[in-house]
């Protein structure tokens, strides 16, 4: 063989059965012994946005107790600076940082709990967002790293748990998304048949072989060995974890886009009032609905899984922190479940999406777009929340409490 | 399936353990005939009998061609399997491009036509497959090759899934004598073909897969990106694309190896070429091959007069341009390529060996090459015409463009791929052919390790899959 470079290799005796299974062996010792090398100087993986804020998370000193966990919902709603202060005037002392995350699903947040608590034993709270479960895998963004890099041994069995668990409950409801350019594929056609829930654990078992393997995590080796991984505490850390969307837009119009996703979105909610206010209107009149899916691949099956939340609850009190689920201003209710979230959880549930309890949190003013609050809306809605938790800490009020009064905070 | 994904490696270590696990020659060859529908239907499924058709007429021509001396019945079957494969090809390929290029002249002279465009799917490899079947049928009507023993043999031959979908082009000569006698592992290169796989492995996942998404933005509107910028794109581009290919070349040449198959070289360090001429001998050897062969003198280009040649070989350039896809700008780099030929063969008509303007021409050859497919590569990666032409005037005219900046690190990254590429080109690693085994073994499986971990997180499709 003599294709571009790659010389034949010279005659020699041919080692026998034994001789070729052990250099097969000693291959696979190097294969193994490279990955766990390179793997332990890797940083943490799921880039700079949440691998690199957990580093710097363990890097820092203990400054902060309470932690904002969730989406960009979270993200770009918790200020900080905001509620420390409003809990203070109430008697309560807190130093708060948002780690909310763009995109983030119901299982990734519970992997970024777990790193941000392992790391830090001193936190007293986790304000956590309620989320539910998208038991299957997009198949769009099936081996993009955001997907993969959370999988991890224990949440790669717990999200192969959950994904049987709803295939037992769906059945054929937990549909098949198959990926438009293989729609056609033999494997399409044989991954049809399987059931819903062995097809979408399979995704999580080849996730989790993945990131075993440390496959694609290369920046991540070279991060670690430039010793850039625990620098990094970026801007985002040193202003508490929050940004506001306004600020964001400014700092990229700064950089020369002025047209983003994010200026996009914004001009879609000025254009499309009317909707955005129906759906508002909805909220108050159905016991379910549901409105935050844009970014969602509309095929894939939303669940909410109480017997999750409650284990995600309860993994955190044994920690002992104190764990508050937060339902956010959102634009999705499932009254019923709700209901039983806040009687049965066994922690704290604040819950925000009511607008005829809170009319301001669905003020067009208040709101980016239809789905993030504005910095005005974000000031205003830490210091509720600030409220609203102070009276739980004084014992005031409900363990669980939607308050019926959206009394300026 | 792309031979990079992990998905893959696992296919072909179960077609790996099988093949070499079956006793006999008829049930290795079915087992991969098997594994081979099984490849191309990862792609799609409703092309499979598209493929078998294909293979069909040939395979029927070819027993008729064995059955015949008669030479008009041995036209008339070589024409019915010419014309039958090219239509084919015709219509997925080309259909829209030529019923659309159509309309539009029409309605350039004002007349109004209704669309007749279809929602055509080009199935994978076809123009692969295509070639090879027709090299068979032409083999056996110019009696180099006797027909085949069996339908299995010919279905192996076309869809061996190593080069079923971008090749190299495997000649009916080449492979088919293989599948006569049984493949013995002992004849088998392991190690020549590991590392090959590696190469292969490294230059379409670790160079080719992360160069992708950095040159994207550039290729997609070059306005707003600076001049500078629109260069270091097109040397990037210039990587990738001979990485992306010769890479896929490169893995399935050893996969081949690996189950006992020769498969011939589809590359020779192409950009190291001091012509046009030379390069095309040098990248997707199979494929200008088969023009030579089939095409350039089948129209006579080797006999008579030089000018004779070099129309030929001229009209050969612009066929192969059209056959890397239905555009216009595929027919702009096929013009592109024939010009050159004839600018090529013009210069060597016009001035003797030893002369100094051929001497010139030598020492500058490689850097006017690259400048040459610089050129070329607008044409071959641009999206649409308007950032076609506005990246032609940014070449040509170093017209800025917008604010946006590639680093000009990147430029030493282009330069250190061409000293590694270099060191290959002179042998310098020749000489770790004599590592014991042992240490090759270790070397295989870190460097299996560092090349997963290293892997670009999302596959890239092969850029020649379209073609």
């Amino acid at each position: 063989m003599t294709h571009d470079g790659v010389p034949s290799t010279p005659a020699r005796p041919a080692p026998g059965l034994a001789g070729s299974l052990a250099r097969c062996a000693l291959a696979l010792v190097a294969f193994v012994v490279t990955l766990a090398l390179l793997r332990s100087v890797a940083v943490t993986p799921g880039g700079s946005s949440i691998g690199g804020r957990v580093d710097a998370w363990r890097a820092q000193p203990s400054e902060h107790d309470t932690l904002f966990v969730g989406t960009s919902h979270v993200l770009r709603a918790f200020v900080p600076d905001t509620f420390d202060a409003a809990l203070a005037e109430l008697g309560v002392e807190a130093r708060s940082l948002n780690f909310g995350v763009q995109g983030a699903t119901l299982l990734e947040t519970r992997w970024l709990v777990r790193e941000l608590l392992a790391a830090r034993p001193d936190v007293k709270r986790v304000f956590f967002e309620y989320q539910w479960l998208i038991p299957q895998v997009d198949p769009e963004n099936a081996f993009n790293p955001r997907t993969v890099y959370w999988h991890d041994l224990d949440s790669t069995r717990l999200a192969m748990e959950r994904a049987r668990h709803w295939g037992r409950e769906l059945g054929d409801d937990l549909t098949f998304v198959e990926r438009a350019s293989e729609r056609h594929s033999v494997f399409t056609l044989f991954e049809r048949l399987a059931p819903g829930g062995e097809r979408a654990a399979f995704q999580h078992l080849q996730h989790g072989l993945f990131e075993l393997a440390t496959v694609g995590r290369g920046k991540d080796v070279l991060k670690g060995l430039a010793g850039r991984g625990a620098a990094r505490t970026g801007r985002v850390l040193a202003g508490d974890g929050y940004l506001s969307l306004e600020d964001e837009v400014a700092e990229l119009a700064r950089a020369g886009s002025t047209q983003n996703s994010y200026t996009a979105r914004r001009a879609r909610f000025l254009a499309e009032q009317g909707e955005y206010l129906a759906s508002v209107d909805r909220l108050d009149a159905e016991e379910r609905t549901f409105g935050d899916g844009e970014w969602m691949n509309g095929a894939l099956v939303r669940v909410d899984d109480f017997e999750l939340v409650q284990r995600i609850a309860r993994e955190v009190a044994e920690r002992g922190v104190e764990f508050v689920l937060v339902i956010l201003p959102s634009q999705s209710c499932d009254r019923p479940f709700e209901e039983r979230l806040m009687a049965e959880l066994g922690a704290p549930v604040l819950r925000y999406n009511v607008p005829a309890q809170y009319p301001r949190l669905y003020d067009v003013e208040y709101r980016f777009d239809s789905g993030h609050l504005s910095a005005e809306g974000a000031d205003y809605f830490s210091r509720l929340l600030a409220r609203d938790y102070a009276a739980l800490a004084r014992g005031e009020g409900e363990r669980s409490v939607a308050p019926a009064r959206e009394d300026q905070p | 399936m792309i031979f990079t994904e992990p998905r893959f490696l696992v296919f072909f270590l179960a077609v790996f353990a099988v093949h070499w696990a079956l006793r006999s020659n008829g049930a290795r060859k079915a087992w991969l005939t098997l594994t081979s529908l099984a490849f191309y239907g990862a792609w799609d499924v409703r092309f499979l009998g598209l493929m078998m058709a294909s293979a069909g007429i040939d395979y029927v021509a070819g027993i008729g061609l064995g059955r015949t001396e008669h030479v008009g019945r041995r036209k008339a079957l070589l024409a019915a399997s010419v014309v039958s494969n090219l239509a084919i090809l015709g219509f997925f390929k080309y259909y829209n491009f030529f019923v659309d290029s159509g309309a539009l002249f029409l309605r350039w002279l004002g007349l109004e036509v209704a669309d007749h465009t279809l929602a055509i799917v080009l199935p994978a490899g076809i123009s692969f497959y295509t070639f090879q079947s027709l090299s068979y049928t032409i083999d056996v009507y110019r009696k180099k090759l006797a027909p085949v023993s069996g339908p299995l043999d010919f279905t192996l031959f076309i869809a061996f899934f190593p080069q079923l979908v971008a090749g190299p082009i495997v000649r009916a000569t080449d492979f088919l004598p293989q599948l006569e006698t049984k493949r013995r592992w002992l004849d088998v290169d392991v190690r020549a073909a590991l590392v090959l796989f590696l190469i292969g492995f490294v230059k379409k996942g670790l160079v080719s897969d992360h160069l992708a998404p950095v040159i994207a933005p550039v290729f997609d509107a070059p306005l707003a990106w600076s001049a500078s910028s629109t260069w270091i794109a097109l040397a990037l581009y210039h990587v990738q694309i001979y990485c992306d290919f010769s890479g896929y070349s490169d893995m399935a040449i050893a996969t081949a190896a690996l189950l006992g198959y020769q498969l011939p070289k589809n590359f020779w360090f192409p950009f190291f070429a001091s012509g046009i001429s030379e390069f095309w001998q040098r990248w997707h050897i199979s494929l200008s091959t088969w023009f030579r062969d089939y095409f350039y003198f089948a129209l006579g280009g080797s006999k008579g007069s030089s000018f004779k040649g070099m129309m030929v070989g001229s009209l050969t350039m612009m066929v192969v341009g059209l056959w890397h896809g239905a555009g216009w700008q595929y027919v702009g780099f096929g013009v592109l390529m024939s010009g050159s030929i004839i600018v090529s063969r013009t210069w060597g008509m016009l001035f003797a060996e030893g002369t100094w303007p051929r001497r010139a021409s030598a020492f500058l050859g490689t850097p006017l090459l690259w400048w040459f497919l610089f050129w070329n590569w607008i044409l071959f990666r641009s999206t649409s015409w308007d950032a076609g032409w506005a990246m032609q005037r940014i070449f040509f005219f170093l017209e800025d463009g917008g604010a946006q900046q590639l680093s000009p690190l990147w430029l030493l990254a282009v330069a250190g791929f061409f000293v590694v590429h270099w060191a290959f080109y002179k042998g310098w690693f020749a000489r770790l052919r004599a590592t014991n085994d042992w240490l090759f073994a270790a070397a295989v499986g870190s460097a299996a390790a560092l090349a997963l971990v290293f892997l670009a997180a999302e596959t890239q499709a092969f850029i020649y899959f379209q073609f």
